[in-house]
């Protein structure tokens, strides 16, 4: 194609504003339309309209707001949440929007509550579907106890109610959708069913044929009095028998079994109902049951823990105030309670601090200065004549360092002095033996007499 | 004659509260503006297109 014969087109911006203030006037008719509906009461009218609106200009606020204060009147909250959070955001400044959120976030328990409605409509609405229908006619009575204009749960409650045959109590809920919503489509074509099955429909037409019937009387017309004869005694008693009997039979086929179905429906609501507790309670107390044996296994399981716990704690206790007796011990002078206290150390018991570093310093001592003033006062008992005392000091001594040659000598010489010569030459073999470079191992030889 | 049994059938279930954020990231807000936007473009390109002989497919 040749570009002489291209068709030039006007800039993109120009054409868009001649579209947008098209579309911005169709939206606002729509608004206008939508809001009339709104205020004759015709809801879903109304918000069919509004949608349309939203449709031809997405930036319709006041269409949006009223989108969203319809679904708010007809029970559904969370779509009025969802329509006004969508206006404020798309129109932030100077919006109506902001004020009914700002309504709604000052009663905090509103939307809990509000939120739990809704699940127990969706619970009730999926009882309806998957054949609990008794379960679910309770639960939207309990529903609509609280939030009578939930619209959606008056039809389904009313659709339950002409399903079981209970035509009186789906018109009644019937009434009240159509008091909130007069046009609602499937409120009208169940209405119209109710009004058939209790015979209203027939009694209106009715009144509407005599409401707007042309015929009057005119001067020809002569009204003639119907003729009354005088009944006898005779008939008269007949037509009270026939009366009674009437009024009995009447009784015994139209009030009695309605009112029997009635008695029946309640006792089978109630049992229902009691059923639907019981399930819950059931449901709760397998709840406990569960949350009562994992806790009770969290407890035992504590309860070990802080057994061993306690046991460890216990040693730990019982071996710290051992060291710390064998250190006031020492520093008290009194060696030989400390020393005996030292001996009888269980060391394997003994493997993180402080105590590794309390026996640390208790070796140190013991091994040097204790294990000196050890022979040393068993050297003076000797000295003294306390013979026995001398050799269970010396022993005291090897215990805690056998290997010292002096102490061992001189250990040998005391119990050789007492007689005890075998046991003697004993201890002098092992300081020849295995200490030949020390100075006792010469005189140990001359002891033995060697 | 109304079938009760299909009419609570075609019932959905109610928008919760829990699934509001999810409602409105999911609206489609598109409006006949955003649409005309669109065909405007689309047919302003096509012009230009068949003016310089570029097929419109290859620009796109």
């Amino acid at each position: 194609m040749l570009p002489s014969e291209v068709k030039t087109w006007p800039p993109v911006s120009m054409q868009m504003r001649d579209y947008n203030a098209l579309l911005t006037r169709i939206a606002n008719a729509y608004y206008n339309l939508g809001l009339e509906r709104a205020q004759l009461s015709d809801l879903s009218g109304a918000a069919e309209l509004l949608k349309r609106s939203l449709r031809f200009d997405k930036y319709q606020t006041d269409a949006r707001n009223l989108l969203g204060l319809i679904y708010y009147e007809m029970g559904e909250v969370s779509e009025a949440l969802v329509q006004w959070v969508i206006s404020l955001n798309l129109s932030p400044e100077d919006n109506r929007a902001d004020h009914y959120l700002d309504e709604i976030q000052r009663k905090p328990g509103i939307i809990a509550q509000e939120g739990l409605l809704i699940r127990r409509f969706n619970q009730a609405l999926h009882q309806a579907q998957h054949g609990a229908e008794d379960l679910a006619i309770i639960s939207l009575n309990q529903i609509i106890r609280v939030k009578p204009d939930y619209v959606k749960a008056q039809i389904l409650l009313a659709l339950l109610y002409l399903d079981a045959g209970q035509n009186t109590k789906a018109g009644k809920s019937l009434m009240k959708v159509l008091s909130i919503d007069r046009n609602n489509r499937l409120a009208l074509i169940l209405m119209d069913e109710v009004k058939k099955r209790t015979g209203r429909a027939e009694v209106e037409r009715n009144r509407m044929k005599n409401a707007f019937s042309h015929r009057r009387l005119e001067d020809d017309d002569v009204i003639l009095p119907k003729e009354k004869k005088q009944a006898t005694a005779g008939q008269t008693v007949m037509h009270l028998l026939l009366g009674t009997l009437l009024g009995l039979g009447i009784f015994m086929l139209l009030i009695l079994p309605s009112q029997r179905r009635s008695y029946n429906l309640a006792a089978n609501e109630r049992i229902a109902q009691n059923s639907s507790e019981l399930n819950d309670l059931n449901a709760r107390y397998s709840e406990l049951s569960g949350e009562y044996e994992s806790m009770s296994a969290a407890y035992q399981d504590a309860s070990e823990r802080l057994s061993a716990f306690e046991e460890e704690n216990a040693a730990f206790t019982s071996m710290y105030r051992t060291l710390v007796g064998i250190q006031n011990d020492y520093a008290a002078g009194e060696l030989v309670s400390a020393a005996t206290e030292y001996l009888g150390i269980d060391r394997s018991l003994i493997n993180e601090e402080p105590l590794t570093g309390m026996l640390a310093e208790i070796d140190r001592y013991m091994l040097n200065e204790g294990f000196d003033q050890l022979v040393s006062m068993g050297t003076a008992a000797w000295n003294g004549g306390q013979l026995q005392n001398a050799e269970s000091l010396y022993d005291l001594a090897l215990q805690i360092n056998g290997a010292d040659p002096e102490a061992l000598f001189l250990k040998a010489r005391l119990i050789q002095s007492q007689g005890r010569v075998t046991e003697a030459n004993a201890i002098f073999d092992v300081i020849v033996g295995e200490h030949p470079e020390s100075p006792y191992a010469e005189r140990a030889m001359q002891a033995r007499g060697y | 004659m109304i079938n009760f049994k299909d009419e609570i059938q075609r019932f959905k279930p109610s928008l919760e509260v829990g699934d509001i954020e999810q409602a409105i990231a999911k609206s489609d807000l598109t409006d006949m503006n955003d649409i005309m936007l669109r065909l405007i473009r689309d047919a302003a390109f096509r012009g230009e297109d068949m003016a310089s002989g570029i097929d419109a497919d290859e620009r796109l």
